[in-house]
């Protein structure tokens, strides 16, 4: 997330190099498409001017359609599968063809490119010397994204899943989460808040004895450090030597029953929090859990009864956001005809989809790649119709501390996703620039969309 | 005090999880003579039926238990006695784990084409329940198991009983262990050698099966992986059994459970020794078994004494053919080669694939060293090249030394490495070595990598391309000229060796370790010549792989690929240079070609997998075998040639 976020971006990349993707399978429906802050407006790319459609030359682009190609991890021996992004490019993709493509022109999924386990500079190379494409989306891979660096190169506009650190600096990247800062460098200021929130004082910590799940501990560490005092909380039982696969957590839960904890994250899988449950319940640890990588309604639906209670994020707007806000609404609606699954996977790639059309509408007619680029970099308020929380591309790219704090809370009740601390049709709770103070309440949580 | 009893006594469930599947593993060898790794695959193939039925179909339990433990189990061990380790009986136990390992690598992507990708939540144990609200537990005291930790108590019971009361009181039992020794010995006794083998595997699939379903609640999906891991993990309980004794193998169980309890509890969280000790204690365990218990030390391989009547391997089709035509076909290999180079230089994607092949066939060029030279199976090639790209890593980034001497400098760590870790294994042969070296990058993994001195932490270091003197070789085709020559120069480097003193005494000591010794030959000197010289190439390698892609990252060197290269570089050939260029060839090419025709790419690893069970067949690959069969063709074509073009045509005889 972004320079101050509840979620670590360590954990997220465990989570997905551990769990393989989220699914959330919820049942709405509806329809509109808002427009984004500073975009074209919509009409300008699908009512042909008197002279036509001016000739546009440039990669990927015939006088027909617009080609993309992407990468993700679709195949892999150890999980992680994030293959549904390019459903959600193709339902929005669907849904711009619609109504008449972009400039008269079709835009078109070349080609789906599996980067298995780690393989996506080789994919990327394919993309680049052969698929012939103005732009890549969705990029979403397992691991390091190796490929970054020959797109960035190619200065070809690229939209992924930007949990990884290739995603911040170069001008023609455009992750979900912006610029990214964790860690000891940015002390996320959500989980204090929550713990304050809650009336929760003794944290217990648990993670892999992994990189990404170990640094993910520490960031975790380093939050209460700064914030702790003013949320009246501190982590009491860390343990970052648990061994991945299968854990004996009996042990770990003792002592943490032993600590009094009140409060307990992990920076694990679904078998480790899933373990963790299970033992909590058996030596009857009555602690909350905060589940960073828990929003998956298959999983909760099977095993809600183990978390009752027990809180989740998005950094997007949840399924559950009442009443549902218009992008989901559309989301939704073009997903159900595609018939694909409707998973958080697919809403980014959907997100990215929504990017890469600002982009195109902000370009104009006679759209390049380096215009497409140069145009989002002008976006000071970018938020997918509400998807997400705003971005500011003018600073993304350059200042990794630029406060973008937004995280959109959820406790588990019944097996399901309730929204918390919200406001109607606002899901995300943000804090201000954090840098400067050590105290949660110093900068009170404003809702926005 | 009452701590130390608390911590025993709550990892004992833990530790009976490690026992079910030790247990497995035990059975399986001793009715099979299979050190069967792929025994998790086989758990992991009922774990998917019974989730399938009982989940996703919502059958009784007691249907989907029958179907998927004594339906499936036995199933999946009829088969692969019926159609692979049938013929193997007179294999070494080198072949036999070798084909395994095939399994291991496509059993659960064969299983993953039916069982789908999508998320298995919701695992549910044959505790009728074992699930949220209704979760059982059921209190002793101060202590507590929940449904399914009580079933998988009671199995091992019954499955350690069972199965010490078979061995020890049956005639099967006996029977069962015959085969095993001498298949051809025991049917001249009479007895059906295939039935009892077949009964033997019927039974060890069946427990596999059983293992699989019990065990599958402990995580939140159903995924071969889990299997695979709980596998790893038990190994040091089927070692401490000596792999033969069920209740001593119960024990190593659970005894492991209890340590990995007591070290939990006493262990400050967060010192080193508990970093490295608490998530890598079934392999440091295992380590020191293998290389301390002197039961394991002291074991041979079982033989069949009939065994010698079997011819012996046919040497290599570059030995046996004509120079004439050895000559053709290297000329025809450098007009190839040259054309495919011209055609690389002018597409940059491919270009990448042949830089891709040219460092993976570095890599796989340390198998034939150690695997084709030496005989050895090693499990930790992909740990010695983790070794190459983490220290260039370090240096280049640390000490900003020039990239390409990082990378000399990384193999040399590694052949460092490789060389004293073969000095405590040298006395272990076979698939003892074999399990060594796996316990040895299962260490790495979990004691090193995750240290940001090794691994380089969350962020993978940065490696870039080398520099030597005024050229730069930032870029591909730059680069590719330099992965060719260090290519070339590996070659030329293990046919020297193999042609040279050590490789002779390899070859000696494959076929006869007395023998050897008895004319001077220094067998320990030897191998470690052999095992520094494979994981310096490995290392080598490994440099060139994390220069190439920009980053040294854990990811590209786990453990799994180390067993994906085996059985890929065995199937292809691991005792020629050729073999390893064909196994990178061909580990790119297969992945492109099914990208190309649409299909998914676990068609990979079935397809190499399944060609690693014809190793005990073609020991020298797939490949050399046909290349032998091919020269034998053209080489009767010639033949057939010159005769009738040099041999005197006889006159008719005249009428008159």
């Amino acid at each position: 997330m972004g320079s101050h976020g509840l979620k670590q971006r360590s954990g997220q990349r465990f989570a997905a190099l551990a769990t393989g993707l989220v699914v959330l399978a919820v049942s709405l429906g509806g329809g509109y498409r808002g427009a984004v802050a500073g975009a074209a407006d919509n009409s300008t790319t699908t009512t042909k001017p008197a002279g036509g459609w001016p000739k546009v030359d440039q990669p990927g682009v015939t006088g027909d359609t617009i080609r993309v190609s992407g990468v993700a991890s679709t195949t892999n021996p150890i999980g992680g599968l994030y293959g549904s992004s390019f459903d959600g490019v193709a339902a929005y993709f669907n849904m711009i063809n619609a109504e008449g493509g972009i400039y008269g022109r079709k835009l078109v999924m070349v080609k789906k490119h599996d980067d298995q386990l780690g393989q996506n500079q080789r994919e990327v190379e394919a993309i680049i010397d052969q698929d012939n494409v103005f732009a890549v989306l969705p990029v979403a891979t397992i691991a390091f994204f190796s490929g970054a660096k020959k797109l960035a190169d190619a200065k070809i506009p690229t939209f992924g899943w930007g949990i990884n650190d290739e995603w911040t600096g170069p001008p023609n990247f455009f992750g979900h989460l912006g610029a990214l800062c964790n860690g000891s460098e940015c002390p996320g200021i959500g989980l204090p808040w929550l713990s304050k929130k809650l009336n929760k004082h003794k944290l217990g910590v648990l993670a892999y004895n992994v990189p990404s799940s170990s640094d993910c501990l520490d960031g975790i560490q380093s939050s209460f450090k700064k914030y702790g005092k003013s949320a009246n909380a501190k982590v009491v039982y860390a343990n970052k030597t648990l061994s991945f696969g299968v854990t004996d957590l009996s042990s770990d839960v003792k002592k943490m029953v032993d600590a009094k904890v009140d409060f307990v994250t992990t920076c694990m899988d679904t078998n480790g929090v899933l373990s963790l449950a299970k033992e909590m319940r058996q030596q009857g640890m009555t602690a909350i859990q905060y589940l960073p990588n828990g929003y998956d309604q298959a999983f909760m639906r099977k095993n809600g009864g183990f978390f009752q209670g027990s809180y989740v994020i998005t950094q997007f707007a949840p399924f559950e956001t009442t009443p549902q806000l218009p992008a989901l609404k559309q989301y939704l609606k073009w997903m159900n005809k595609s018939g694909a699954a409707k998973t958080e996977n697919s809403v980014i790639g959907w997100v990215n989809a929504d990017n890469f059309v600002t982009g195109l509408r902000m370009a104009g007619p006679n759209f390049t790649r380096q215009k497409v680029v140069d145009q989002l970099n002008t976006l000071t308020t970018y938020d997918a119709d509400g998807l997400l929380a705003p971005l500011n591309w003018a600073k993304q790219h350059t200042d990794k501390h630029y406060p973008r704090s937004c995280t959109a809370f959820m406790e588990v009740k019944n097996s399901k996703f309730v929204p918390k601390f919200g406001k109607p049709g606002k899901p995300f709770t943000c804090w201000g620039n954090t840098d400067s103070t050590n105290s949660v309440t110093a900068v009170p949580p404003t809702n926005r969309r | 005090m009452t701590d130390f009893i608390s911590y025993v006594i709550r990892g004992i469930p833990f530790g009976c999880v490690f026992a079910l599947v030790a247990v497995g593993l035990v059975l399986t060898y001793r009715t099979s003579g299979v050190f069967n790794l792929a025994f998790g695959a086989q758990a992991f193939v009922s774990a998917a039926v019974y989730y399938d039925t009982r989940v996703r179909h919502e059958w009784p339990i007691i249907l989907s238990f029958l179907l998927a433990v004594v339906v499936v189990g036995p199933l999946v061990g009829f088969i692969l006695d019926r159609f692979i380790f049938r013929y193997m009986r007179s294999a070494s136990e080198l072949s036999r784990l070798v084909a395994a390992l095939g399994l291991l690598v496509a059993i659960p992507q064969m299983v993953q084409l039916w069982f789908g990708q999508s998320p298995s939540f919701g695992v549910v144990g044959i505790w009728p329940s074992s699930q949220g609200s209704n979760f059982a537990v059921y209190h002793l005291g101060d202590y507590s198991l929940n449904g399914d930790q009580v079933a998988t108590l009671i199995a091992t019971f019954i499955v350690g009983v069972g199965l010490t009361a078979m061995f020890r009181y049956s005639s099967i039992g006996l029977r069962m262990r015959a085969v095993v020794e001498s298949p051809r010995m025991t049917e001249l006794q009479g007895i059906n050698a295939d039935r009892i083998g077949t009964f033997a595997w019927m039974l060890s699939s069946l427990i596999a099966g059983l293992a699989g379903v019990l065990l599958a609640p402990l995580f939140a999906q159903v995924n071969s992986n889990n299997f695979t891991i709980l596998i790893v993990a038990a190994l040091a309980a089927a070692a401490f059994g000596k792999l033969s004794s069920i209740p001593l193998t119960l024990l190593g169980g659970v005894g492991l459970g209890v340590l990995g309890g007591i070290l939990a509890g006493y262990l400050p969280t967060n010192s080193v020794l508990a970093q490295g000790l608490r998530p890598s204690l079934p392999f440091v365990v295992l380590f020191l078994l293998l290389i301390f218990s002197p039961a394991l030390r002291r074991r041979r391989e079982v033989k069949d004494p009939l065994a010698g009547v079997d011819p012996p391997p046919p040497g290599l089709a570059a030995i046996e053919r004509s120079p004439a035509l050895t000559w053709s076909t290297r000329i025809f290999g450098l007009i190839v080669g040259l054309g495919v180079i011209a055609f690389v230089m002018n597409d940059r994607y491919w270009l990448l694939l042949a830089i891709q092949a040219l460092i993976f066939a570095t890599i796989f060029l340390s198998y034939t060293v150690i695997t084709g030279m030496a005989g050895q199976i090693s499990l930790c090639q992909a740990t010695f090249a983790a070794i190459g790209a983490f220290t260039t890593a370090q240096l280049v980034n640390a000490y900003d030394i020039p990239v390409m001497l990082t990378i000399v400098i990384g193999a040399v760590v590694a052949a460092v490495v490789g060389g004293l870790f073969s000095i405590p294994v040298l006395r272990l042969g076979g698939i003892y070595l074999a399990l060594a070296t796996f316990a040895f990058a299962l260490m790495f993994e979990s004691i090193l990598v995750p240290l940001d001195w090794v691994g380089g932490g969350a962020t993978p270091l940065k490696v870039p391309r080398p520099v030597i003197g005024p050229v730069d070789f930032g870029s591909d085709r730059a680069f590719f000229f330099l992965c060719l020559v260090i290519l070339i120069a590996v070659s030329f480097l293990v046919i020297l060796v193999r042609g040279g003193a050590t490789g002779r005494f390899l070859d000696a000591l494959r076929g006869s370790e007395i023998a050897a010794q008895s004319i001077g030959i220094n067998p320990s000197r030897a191998r470690i010549v052999a095992f520094a010289l494979s994981a310096g190439i490995a290392g080598l390698g490994g440099g060139l792989f994390a220069t190439q892609v920009g980053f040294a990252q854990p990811a590209d060197f786990a453990y799994f690929y180390s067993l994906f290269f085996v059985v890929l570089v065995v199937t292809l050939g691991s005792r020629t240079v050729e073999g390893a260029i064909n196994a990178a060839i061909g580990f790119i090419v297969v992945q492109e070609l099914l990208k190309r025709i649409g299909l998914s790419a676990s068609w990979e690893p079935i397809f190499f997998g399944l060609g690693a069970i014809t190793y005990a067949k073609n020991p020298e690959g797939i490949l050399e075998a046909q290349k032998r069969r091919s020269n034998a063709f053209v080489q009767r074509q010639f033949n057939r040639f010159k005769n009738t073009t040099t041999d005197p045509v006889p006159a008719e005889p005249s009428s008159t």
